[in-house]
Order: C-alpha cells, then sequence, then structure tokens
C-alpha cells in the first residue's frame, strides 16, 4: 500500500487536511497526517523542530512515497507556513527523494520569508498587482451562491487541457484567491524554458468560451516539486454529522497521485441514480410536447444502457409506486397506459442489468403521513393483501397490548400461533390488525408491520409491472422517495424484504422527515456507527438537477430567461454576473445569442456537475442522482447530442455529465471506475466506514 | 507488521521443504487498507460535528424544537461520554432527557424525562470539557432514544463528540 504524508498548517477535523485524509483511505492508500506550525514539523508520533532539516529529508525518504501540502489561503493571506516547503523542500531533488505536490499552495508575495529557488518559473501573485500576476478565472466566482440547492462553490467550473494525456476535462480548478475572485497561476515562460526537462506545464485552462495568454498554467511540475489547485473544502465536508460545504475540486488529489505514480490499493465508484425513470409534464413554456418528452426519454435510455455496458455503470431507477392500487393517481403504473411509454417501460425491464428498478413510493411516504389509512392491493395479491386481517400496529389506542419476549413467556404464551410474532420474534398480545378492507385503519406508518404491508405492496406492484423484485435485483438497493428511509420499523422490514442498502439524502438526520409530528420523527444512525443500522447501508446522496420544482415542468436545459429556476445557470445559480455591484448579468436574452456566452454556461455547468460527483464518490463513498426532467433541455430532433442552433445550445444534462465523467475517469482510470449500488456497498465496507 | 501463512493449493506446503531460501510464502496483512485490529472496546463514536449560535437550548444537531431526539436505537448505551469544545468564554449547561419506545423506535409517549443536568459549566476560551451524562442512581441508563441539549450563554459555534458506553 502506497504510504503518503499529508502536511496542513493544522490538524483540525474539518480543514483542508481532511479533504485529503478521507479520499486517501476511500482509495486505500496510507495516509500520516502532519502539520507545520512555524519552522516545526509535527508527524503522529515524532517532532522536528527544523521542517527544513536533513532528517525531515531523510524521515520522508525512508517512510512514505509522496508528499501532499495542502493549502487554503488568500494571496492577502501573510500565513507562512510554506516557508520550509517552497524554501527547502523544492531544492530536494536528488532522485531518491520523493515526490512533493503541493495542492493550492500560497506563493503570494504578501508571504515575507519566501525565498524560492532562482529558477523557479510560477510568478508568485501580487495581491495588490493580481492583474498583472495571475490569471482570472472569472469575477465574483469563488463564492457559495446564495440560494443554490448544495452549499458549494457553484460556479467554478472550468475547462483544462491536461499535457500529458492530451485531453481535456471538465472540473473545478483554483490556483489562487482574492475575496469572491479566482486565479490560475502565471508563469515566467523563461525560466520555464531554462528548465527543460525539469519544467513541466501539466495542466493548462482550455475554456470553450475564450482563450487565455500561454503563460497561464493551472498545474506545474518543477523538478519533482508538483503545484496543482487547492481542493478547497473549508467549511468542510466532514462535518461529522452535520453540514457544511461540500467540496468540489477533489479531481486534483488524485491527479497529483496519478502524476506522482501513487496507486491506490481500489478505486472509488461513480454511481447515479435516477428517480422516476418514466415521467412527463404536461406544461412547458418550449412547447415540448408529451410524445417529444418520451423521445428523449427513449433514445436517452438507449444511450444509457450502451454507455453502462461500456463503463461498469449501474443504475438504479427509483420507480414511483401506488398507482397500481390507486393511492395515487398518475404513477409509473399510469404513465405506461401510452404505447410511447410503455416501450421505455420494456426497455428498462430488458436493461435491467444496468438499468435496475427499486421501489420508490410517494403515494406513501415511508415512516410519513401521521394516522393515515393506508390502501392496499387485493384479492391476497401478497401476503399482507386484503382481506387478510394482518396486523398493523403493536397495540390499539387506549387499550391494553404487550410485546413478550419468548425467552420469558409462559409455554402457552409461546405456542401460541394465533398471536403475530415481531420480526425480532416478540409475541405480541393485542395487536391492531388491518382489518378486511382494501383501505386500512389509519396507523402512524412507523411501525415494522406496516412497513412490511408497505413494501410487499409495493413490490406485487413491481412484480405487476414485470419487474422481478423491488429492490433493483441483485443490487438489492433502492432510492428511496424523498430520501427518507422511515425509521427503525422500516429498516427491519427492508432487512427482512431482502435489501441490503437504501439511499438517504446527505446528512440526511431525520428518518422520516415527512411525518410532520417531531415527535414520531427518527434518526439515522450516525456515522460514527457507520450510517448503518443492522448492516442495512445507508448511501449518501445529493441531487445534481437542472432545475427546480417550480413551476413543475422540467429543466429547459442550460438557460432560458423567463424559467431561469428550470434551467441549470438559474438552479445552480451560475450566473456571477448577479452578484457584481451594480448587476451585470453575464446570462441574459441578449447575451445568450453569444455562442460564448452558452458554452461559458455549459462549461461552468459541467465543471460543477463532475465537481460534485467527485466528492460524493471519493468522500462520502456515496451517489448523485437526478430526475429525468432535468433532461428536458435536450433537442426532441437529436436527444443525446450538443446542438448550438445558432440562438440556443441545446443539451441532454444526463449524457454530457456522464461524458464529461468519462473523461475523467479516463484519465484517472486507476482511481476511479463506474459501479453499482453494489459495488458502493462493497467500497464501504471495504474502507470499513 | 502482522502477516498471515498463505496456502499453496490449500494446504500448508510440506514443512521440510521450507528453508532460508524458501520461506513459507506469506502476505502482509492489511495491505487492502481494512481496519487494523483494534482492542475490543465498548465506546462507540454516536456523533460529531459544530453546533452553532447556541443561547437557547438546542441539541447537539441543532434542534430547537422539544420533542425531537437527538439520537435514536440507543438501547445499548449504559451512559454518554461527551467532549465539547468552547471557543469563547461563556456558562454552558448540558442536559440529557430520554425515553422508551416501541421495537419499530416509535416513543411509547411525548415528552422525556430529565437524566442528567450538568449544571452550569463556566467555559474558557478555547476551552475542552468532558462531561459524563449518567444516570444518578449509577444502573445503566436504559432508555431508547435520548435528546443531549446545549445552553450557552454567549452565542457560539460549539464543537462535540459523544460517545456512547455500552
Amino acid at each position: 500500500m502506497a504510504r503518503v504524508l499529508v502536511v496542513a498548517s493544522e490538524m483540525t477535523a474539518r480543514r483542508t487536511i481532511d479533504s485529503a485524509l478521507t479520499p486517501l483511505r476511500t482509495l486505500g492508500i496510507d495516509a500520516v497526517p502532519a502539520r507545520i506550525s512555524g519552522n516545526t514539523l509535527a508527524v503522529v508520533g515524532r517532532t522536528f523542530p527544523d521542517a527544513g532539516a536533513q532528517g525531515v529529508r531523510d524521515y520522508i525518504n525512508a517512510n512514505f512515497d509522496a508528499v501532499l501540502i495542502v493549502d487554503r489561503s488568500a494571496t492577502s493571506s501573510t500565513g507562512a507556513f510554506l516557508t520550509k516547503p517552497l524554501n527547502v523542500w523544492t531544492t530536494w531533488n536528488a532522485p531518491a527523494d520523493k515526490p512533493v505536490a503541493f495542492l493550492g499552495p500560497n506563493l503570494s508575495t504578501a508571504v515575507s520569508g519566501y525565498n524560492l529557488p532562482a529558477d523557479f518559473p510560477i510568478i508568485r501573485p501580487n495581491p495588490t498587482n493580481l492583474s498583472n500576476t495571475t490569471h482570472l478565472v472569472d469575477a465574483n466566482t469563488f463564492v457559495v451562491p446564495s440560494g443554490v440547492p448544495l452549499p458549494v462553490y457553484a460556479r467554478l467550473g472550468t475547462r483544462v487541457r491536461l499535457n500529458r494525456e492530451q485531453v481535456s476535462v471538465y472540473t473545478p480548478a483554483v490556483c489562487a484567491f482574492e475575496g469572491n475572485d479566482a486565479y490560475f497561476w502565471k508563469l515566467d515562460t523563461a525560466k520555464h524554458t531554462a528548465l527543460g526537462a525539469n519544467g513541466e506545464i501539466l495542466a493548462v485552462p482550455d475554456f470553450p468560451d475564450r482563450t487565455y495568454p500561454a503563460d497561464a498554467v493551472v498545474a506545474y511540475r518543477y523538478k519533482n516539486r508538483y503545484f496543482f489547485p487547492m481542493i478547497w473544502e473549508t467549511a468542510n465536508t466532514l462535518r461529522g454529522d452535520t453540514t457544511g460545504n461540500v467540496g468540489v475540486s477533489l479531481f486534483w488529489l488524485v491527479y497529483a497521485l496519478k502524476c506522482m505514480g501513487i496507486q491506490p490499493s481500489r478505486q472509488a465508484i461513480l454511481c447515479i441514480e435516477f428517480d422516476h425513470p418514466i415521467v412527463t409534464r404536461a406544461t412547458r413554456a418550449d412547447g415540448l410536447t408529451k410524445p417529444q418528452q418520451y423521445t428523449i426519454l427513449h433514445r436517452t435510455y438507449e444511450w444509457l444502457a450502451d454507455f453502462c455496458k461500456q463503463t461498469g455503470l449501474v443504475i438504479p431507477c427509483g420507480v414511483q409506486n401506488g398507482s397500481w392500487v390507486g393511492r395515487q393517481a398518475g404513477f409509473h403504473w399510469d404513465e405506461v397506459r401510452d404505447p410511447a411509454a410503455r416501450a421505455i417501460h420494456d426497455l428498462l425491464i430488458r436493461e435491467s442489468a444496468v438499468l435496475p428498478c427499486g421501489v420508490h413510493d410517494h403515494s406513501y411516504t415511508w415512516g410519513g403521513k401521521d394516522s393515515g389509512a393506508f390502501r392496499r392491493a387485493g384479492n391476497h395479491a401478497h401476503r399482507f393483501a386484503a382481506p387478510n386481517d394482518v396486523p398493523v400496529e403493536y397495540g390499539q389506542s387506549g387499550q391494553s397490548w404487550a410485546l413478550v419476549n419468548p425467552k420469558v413467556a409462559p409455554e402457552a404464551l409461546r405456542n401460541d400461533t394465533s398471536l403475530p410474532r415481531t420480526l425480532d420474534g416478540f409475541i405480541n398480545i393485542g395487536a391492531q390488525t388491518s382489518g378486511t378492507g382494501e383501505t386500512t385503519t389509519p396507523t402512524t406508518n412507523l411501525c415494522e408491520y406496516t412497513a412490511q404491508m408497505v413494501l410487499a405492496d409495493e413490490f406485487a406492484e413491481m412484480q405487476a409491472l414485470g419487474f422481478a423484485d423491488g429492490h433493483c435485483g441483485r443490487q438489492r438497493y433502492t432510492n428511496c422517495a424523498g430520501d427518507q428511509t422511515g425509521g427503525e420499523g422500516y429498516w427491519k422490514a427492508l432487512i427482512a424484504f431482502g435489501f441490503r442498502g437504501v439511499r438517504r439524502s446527505l446528512l440526511g438526520r431525520i428518518a422520516n422527515d415527512d411525518n410532520p409530528n417531531p415527535f414520531q420523527r427518527q434518526v439515522h444512525p450516525s456515522l460514527g456507527r457507520r450510517s448503518r443500522y443492522r448492516g442495512l447501508h445507508f448511501i449518501h446522496s445529493t441531487q445534481i438537477e437542472w432545475n427546480g420544482s417550480t413551476p413543475p415542468e422540467g429543466s429547459y436545459g442550460l438557460y432560458r430567461s423567463d424559467r431561469e429556476n428550470n434551467t441549470v445557470v438559474g438552479f445552480w445559480k451560475l450566473d456571477a454576473g448577479r452578484d457584481a455591484t451594480p448587476p451585470t448579468p453575464e446570462f441574459t436574452n441578449t447575451t445568450w445569442n453569444d455562442a460564448a456566452v452558452r458554452w461559458k454556461a455549459y462549461r461552468r455547468a459541467m465543471g460543477l456537475m463532475v465537481g460534485i460527483w467527485l466528492g460524493f464518490a471519493l468522500y462520502w463513498r456515496g451517489t448523485v442522482y437526478q430526475h429525468p426532467p432535468s433532461w428536458f433541455g435536450a433537442d426532441p430532433a437529436n436527444p443525446t447530442e450538443a446542438v448550438d442552433t445558432g440562438t440556443d445550445l441545446k443539451v441532454n444534462a444526463i449524457v454530457e455529465i456522464l461524458k464529461a465523467m468519462r473523461d475523467v475517469q479516463q484519465v484517472l482510470s486507476a482511481y476511479l471506475r463506474f459501479g453499482s449500488p453494489s459495488d458502493v456497498m462493497d467500497l464501504r465496507e471495504a474502507v470499513g466506514a | 507488521m502482522p502477516i498471515r501463512f498463505l496456502r499453496k493449493d490449500g494446504t500448508i506446503p510440506w514443512l521440510t521443504s521450507v528453508s532460508r531460501e524458501n520461506p513459507l510464502p506469506v502476505e502482509v496483512r492489511n495491505n487492502e487498507g481494512s481496519p487494523l485490529p483494534t482492542e475490543p472496546s465498548n465506546l462507540d463514536i454516536l456523533l460529531v460535528g459544530d453546533v452553532a449560535n447556541v443561547t437557547t437550548a438546542k441539541d447537539l444537531l441543532g434542534s430547537t424544537d422539544p420533542e425531537t431526539p437527538t439520537i435514536t436505537q440507543a438501547t445499548p448505551y449504559k451512559r454518554f461520554i461527551l467532549y465539547l469544545y468552547t471557543p469563547s468564554a461563556a456558562t454552558v449547561t448540558v442536559t440529557l432527557k430520554g425515553r422508551a419506545t416501541t421495537p419499530s423506535g416509535v416513543p411509547l409517549n411525548i415528552n422525556w424525562l430529565t437524566l442528567y443536568t450538568s449544571g452550569n459549566i463556566s467555559t474558557a476560551a478555547g476551552g475542552w470539557y468532558r462531561v459524563v451524562l449518567q444516570a444518578s442512581d449509577g444502573a445503566p441508563l436504559g432508555g431508547d432514544q435520548y435528546r443531549i441539549e446545549l445552553t450557552s450563554s454567549a452565542s457560539q459555534t460549539i464543537s462535540f463528540s459523544l460517545k456512547g458506553e455500552r
């Protein structure tokens, strides 16, 4: 196993150092944290009074394969923790010296005491003269925009050219920042040329919307010292069981490993999920008809099936249940009455190895509605169906009831087969039962009995639709509706129905948020308990939609002025000009006529999507997900291609995201692979978290 | 570094064939990054995080709703140990409340039984504090879900780590 020393200015959890440690653990790379304070380097178990001493060099070379130095400081910061690494470690370049990667080093001239080698070619940013010492990414992009659906630096999407691979990838990239502005480094090209093989431009900006000067650089190798953009999780991703900003820059951590030749023990898994695989929107401002929406869906699923077979990706699809028995109209069962929808449905069944379907019920949210009745199937359709009189609660309000452990129960009670048992084997005296009707008496929808009835009904609906089961086949997983997992009774029932894991929202604390009564709310197992209940996985995930929920029209793609919330630009607050004083919007009806502006929106969107997904793969060991209406910005005549009409850029969100991520995955193929929910859960178990 | 012997064709090689030049095949354990063996521990890490703007009572996860539990499925824990870091000087109090649930995790009724109150803890800026949340009779707490509330006389973001002793 490769061993890496990770150095920062502090060892506090939730800060920059942890943004490296957790992904390294995902990859099975042994990471040892260290701190430099003043001249002192402190490693676990060792303290070196002089971080620049020969003993430190010997210690690193004897014990580690590489060093990662993680920084996150504005150019106006005078913090000088990099003094020894920059002044001394950059001169350790004998063949035996292990490579060192600086991630987001603050090379600013504001820091006194830095004495870089005379031939070092990256120009130090001058905070009072940034325009001549750096290259601006975009103004007002180094910010978590107000109102963004996930607290991220949403606007930092760039496209960079990786010179070693001769490939361009979309990813966030920031070498330096000041205030709300992000910058790339500027290179002294004469010094770079003089370095010959000792200098290497690893990455340069390659924006589809504008050209940078030749001296703009994103990543650079100086001898065997590497300089990369930051991985700037500050109010960071690992905030234990509370929430913070989600980092989006982990591409550079993994790419640094690749450049330094550090091999992982295992690969992180790229997995994405879909909710409501067949759904249409009745009202569209662009006149996109229902048949056109079906066309987009069908052609996209065909494309996806091919993509999955090529890459190993398996996409769980949460089928909306409830219309089969009439709990709620308009869901999947009703949708597939349309022949075009039925054709998509048949495709999902045919491609169940790569597009497996599981239960996803918004008609009766798991652990949700307070004291609601449940409408179930009749005709003995399943063992909890009408007219079977099955238990639904442990007891009836106002009447005596008890759960008796059979270990202490009298023999007569132990042998009484008329009494229901709980999943843990308790004997239930006085249980409330459903009656014989299809609509049961109201329950609190939290008891394990109700959970089993609900799951049995959902599974029966799935089977009536032609699916083998309700847990995505061999994946034994589903993406819960509303990301709510119901509570302890549901978790027991899920295990009993064969589930290995279910989706929860990122750090979704409450298992049944839909339940309006705080008294009845339940809490997911915390990270300290491995986010598991009796082995049942709760997989962290987040939406990467391209539209908000209002108006309920789906996405219009990159940008549309009268439906901004239903575009990726509006939903993710990608317009940096809105925050300027005075506001100077970048994306308007007028500017959208400029192709460069359209591709700027595309670049920001793609970089953001890739960044978020990498964070969820590497940091949370989880997934991301979309609803197919996010794809409705596609050209119905050519649904899987990016089509620039001259006045608009029509793209299919999921196709473009997967294409962009595949480019990244191929660059980082030793570290990342597309996979299934099973792969995600296997990884979590291998990591031990 | 722990090692284990590898079997060849399902058997351990004939021992007489082992020499300095031809040692038993071994592999280094833990080379897949699996967790190192640990000493048995009765302490589980339950929650880690920050709670912000604590002036009125909030639970460790920031909820001010008095009926919302902080942790559930907590039956095995005899007592809890809470580590706090307070960036500001203040008077901090910690309260542990518990109640019982059905096996499906549904509370038997509303409200809570207050099991422990810390009294006023005078905290310093940048100070660490350890609070043992346990029943006064020394017996296991025995509840199924708990609410753990903080108050602070100064508005500050308090970092915490909560462990449960089984």
